[in-house]
């Protein structure tokens, strides 16, 4: 059911209308029924992967939650009689027995996500390499459909239950209401990726119908759709077009299809997103932020704080932060000090965990070279920023540069803006080697004149689509440009006259009728994040 | 509890304004096609007026004159026809007309009884149906089975044309434009007549038996063509199946079809047998539009011949002097003035 289709615009409403007519005390199981019932028209048979990722959580978190309230008042019985070293041994004791049991589980459900999204890739780079050294060995192949959103659900039950081995909060006793949290369907397709104490307490509690609120989130649709259908879908054509020949186009068209796939997978992405958090909206339910004008960054990794916020916040919270302050990087600071002097060994613990994160968001992304090459190449520019800091700080100083200018801002969104585009190639581009020859092509095969002489009609869309993709775009900048100086829209549009407001949502939803990318002549397309 | 009321009205007239604006969009930006348009123009006759409904595809919405059958029998008529008409849109769109008309005779024609019909292909003959019927069960039985044969085709699309035709925005000279809502009354009563036409020959042994065998019907097509004499039996019509003149007939076909007719007990009638071919007194050369139509001259002629056929085998009342359908008459002033150089 595509966030975009009329049969979720249907069941929202039905949904929205159960939800608000249960009786209080019994509307987040309607919101369980809802989120399963939306589930099982993604189908049936995946519905198992769900189940054994919200029982093998439930029980392991239970377990844990168990074990650490036995623990606190054995305890407090025994303490009084231990030494220190005792305390210690005590400690270990209990984190062993903690972990006896966050282990498997993680394992379990992180196996589950890795053999499904990656046993073919890795089955089939092995046979690559048995080839190579001629070991007559040939592994089948396995290819699986994945399950609706199982990157989101899966990272956000394992999210859940870090931390309640790190003890954040008290398991969740009733299975239920677990399940609920895991299957919030707005969020399960695409995320944004929830935590447990954000949005626990607005599942659970019986949120009362706000026409105000109602209305907030049918508008956040509406501009989720206007960039997905109107914007995404219609540059999608020239993406497709120019990444699906690669050889054909010269350097100008690559640049003009690595900006409008930023243009395209934003708007698809943040699109979606909209969506998922409008519709949570209407149910009373606030999900996290998820983009905040990501290509208004000034580097890279403020672009990384800005784009997919929830993923950034996961790695950084449950992969960065346990890599970067265990006690083995901790040893490899101590020994890259030695060896490589004060400066570099005291950022080894960043570093390298750095690049690991950005490794894994990569392979997050699809299980391809390409997508491994893209999460190396971000890690390269965050790792090349971090060293290059402080010299490029006092090269800044000692050519006068002006840094508390427009100009020089402009300079970093802009210098940023061509890195992403860098780096949207390299997952766009059919694999490694066709993105390497896209960027030559670039620098070696430049011709300006196509943007003038007709070449971007020959792109799959005619001149009239051509302005309704430029004017959308300038809308969604504009958009961008005031929420970023602090201007709340909708509050804003909320104080309005009647008639202006009505003027505007007519405007926005004929627009999306008449110039969104639907219906028989254009092929659908999906969220292009559903897949991950 | 006034908060809650005004929300509420304020909710309607937004609704409203909506629903006024969606409309007058849908008709700037809809297809104009004179099929539809017939097909919808027959909500205008009043209940329970028409004697005789003609069903099916191109062959009989081209061939058939109910005006020239009035002017001449006396029996009102109807041809609610489409091109490549599927059918199962024959079907719908007959139990439809029948919640709207008590006919005594239904005319089907049932050459489409050999095709197979792709959904997906023909989604464009599926519209020129679609388009012009109101939403009823019908219709939402007929768009269900398109969905299920092409996943591609929504529900929502054959509701609200608008969302089919919504790029047609770059089409269209708004400086020229016009709304172009679907047609209310029809004077041609159906019938979409063409003008001119090549002069066309018939082919080498034409209509004789050879030792070829004829196709197979299709299995879907004689299902749906099963029901819609069994609907006609239900309510005790009468039913002639029919075959209009084209070339791309053979003996063999004619035969099939006839002895399904018999397996059904209905009437059948071939207009492309001998005996019948030299009562009509077609000329090749004039009376076609192309290998399988009538032109307009064609229409009027076969309309006068079958008009003849149909008051003498079925026994059609003539209303032609009725009060109650006089406006029977001026649709006719309007067809014939139309009509005047040819007729």
């Amino acid at each position: 059911m595509a966030f975009t289709s009329v049969q979720f615009v249907v069941f929202l409403l039905l949904a929205a209308t159960s939800y608000f007519l249960t009786p209080k005390r019994y509307r987040w199981v309607t919101l369980l029924i809802a989120n399963y019932i939306f589930y099982f028209f993604a189908g049936v048979r995946y519905f198992i992967y769900l189940l054994a990722t919200t029982i093998t959580i439930y029980f392991a978190a239970v377990k844990l939650g168990n074990i650490s309230a036995k623990n606190k008042v054995d305890f407090a019985a025994a303490k009084t009689a231990l030494d220190k070293e005792q305390k210690k041994a005590w400690k270990a004791t209990f984190t062993k027995k903690k972990r006896m049991i966050l282990i498997p589980a993680l394992l379990f459900n992180l196996g589950i996500l890795a053999v499904l999204k990656y046993s073919g890739f890795v089955e089939s780079n092995l046979n690559a390499l048995f080839a190579r050294f001629s070991l007559g060995i040939e592994m089948p192949i396995h290819s699986f459909l994945l399950p609706l959103g199982i990157s989101f659900y899966t990272f956000q039950s394992v999210a859940y239950l870090i931390d309640v081995y790190r003890e954040k909060y008290e398991p969740e006793r009733n299975w239920a209401k677990l399940a609920l949290f895991i299957s919030f369907f707005p969020q399960i397709v695409q995320g944004p990726i929830g935590r447990y104490n954000d949005l626990a307490e607005q599942l659970f509690r019986p949120n009362s119908f706000s026409f105000q609120r109602v209305k907030f989130g049918v508008q956040l649709m509406l501009w989720g759709a206007f960039k997905k259908l109107i914007i995404a879908d219609r540059a999608k054509v020239i993406v497709d077009t120019i990444f699906g020949y690669p050889q054909t186009f010269g350097g100008t068209y690559v640049a003009v299809a690595a900006l409008v796939y930023c243009v395209q997978l934003y708007g698809d992405f943040s699109g979606g997103i909209d969506i998922a958090t409008g519709a949570a909206q209407v149910l009373g339910i606030q999900l996290e932020k998820n983009f905040q004008r990501p290509y208004l960054a000034t580097s890279i990794p403020d672009f990384w704080r800005r784009w997919h916020i929830t993923l950034g916040a996961w790695f950084r919270d449950y992969v960065f932060y346990p890599l970067s302050l265990s006690k083995f990087f901790m040893k490899v600071g101590k020994k890259g000090r030695k060896l490589l002097g004060n400066y570099i060994g005291k950022l080894l613990p960043v570093l390298i965990p750095q690049f690991i994160v950005f490794f894994l968001i990569g392979i997050w992304h699809g299980a391809e070279w390409k997508y491994i090459a893209f999460g190396f190449y971000n890690g390269t520019l965050i790792v090349l920023g971090i060293l290059f800091d402080q010299p490029f700080k006092k090269l800044i100083e000692k050519l006068h540069i002006r840094t508390e200018c427009f100009s020089w801002h402009l300079f970093q969104v802009l210098r940023t803006l061509i890195l992403v585009a860098l780096g949207k190639i390299i997952t766009r581009a059919p694999g490694v080697g066709a993105s390497a020859y896209m960027v030559r092509s670039m620098v070696q095969n430049w011709d300006g004149n196509v943007l003038l002489n007709g070449g971007l009609l020959k792109l799959g869309l005619d001149i009239q689509d051509l302005w309704v993709l430029f004017f959308a775009s300038l809308v969604f900048l504009t958009v961008s440009l005031l929420q970023e100086s602090g201007v709340q829209i909708r509050e804003a549009l909320s104080k309005q006259n009647l008639m202006f407001r009505w003027v505007i949502y007519l405007a926005a939803i004929f627009s999306l009728i008449l110039f969104g990318v639907y219906g028989l002549n254009y092929n659908a397309s999906d969220f292009i994040y559903r897949g991950f | 509890m006034k908060g809650c009321i005004k929300t509420m009205t304020r909710c309607v007239a937004f609704f409203i304004i909506f629903s006024m604006i969606f409309s007058n969009t849908s008709d700037y930006l809809r297809r104009p096609d004179d099929e539809s348009d017939e097909i919808h123009a027959f909500y205008d006759e009043p209940k329970d007026s028409i004697d005789v409904l003609f069903m099916g595809s191109s062959p009989i919405l081209r061939g058939v004159s109910p005006m020239v059958m009035w002017k001449q029998n006396g029996f009102t008529s109807y041809v609610r026809a489409s091109a490549l008409q599927a059918p199962s849109v024959t079907y719908g769109l007959l139990g439809e007309s029948l919640e709207y008309q008590s006919p005594e005779l239904v005319v089907l024609l049932c050459d489409n009884i050999f095709l197979e019909f792709d959904y997906g292909e023909r989604e464009g003959d599926l519209r020129r149906a679609l388009d012009g019927m109101k939403m009823s069960k019908y219709k939402f039985q007929i768009v269900n089975q398109v969905i299920a044969a092409d996943d591609r085709q929504t529900l929502l699309s054959y509701m609200f044309p608008l969302f089919r035709y919504h790029e047609r925005w770059k089409e269209i000279n708004w400086a020229e434009a016009e709304p172009t809502p679907l047609m209310v009354h029809s004077f041609k009563k159906g019938n979409v007549y063409l003008r001119g036409g090549e002069p066309q020959e018939y082919p080498e042994n034409f209509m004789e038996p050879s030792s070829t065998l004829a196709p197979e019907f299709n299995e879907s097509a004689k299902d749906y063509i099963e029901k819609t004499i069994n609907l006609c039996k239900e309510k005790n019509i009468s039913v002639l199946m029919l075959h209009l003149p084209k070339m791309s007939w053979s003996y063999e076909q004619s035969m099939a079809i006839e002895d399904f007719a018999k397996e059904m007990g209905v009437d059948y009638l071939d207009c492309d047998r001998e005996e019948i071919r030299t009562q009509l007194n077609l000329d090749p050369a004039v009376d076609y539009y192309d290998q399988g139509h009538m032109n307009l001259i064609g229409s009027i002629k076969l309309s006068q011949w079958f008009g003849e056929y149909l008051d003498i085998t079925y026994n059609l009342p003539d209303h032609r002097n009725e009060e109650a359908y006089q406006k029977w008459n001026e649709d006719y002033q309007l067809y014939a003035e139309k009509t005047k150089a040819v007729s």
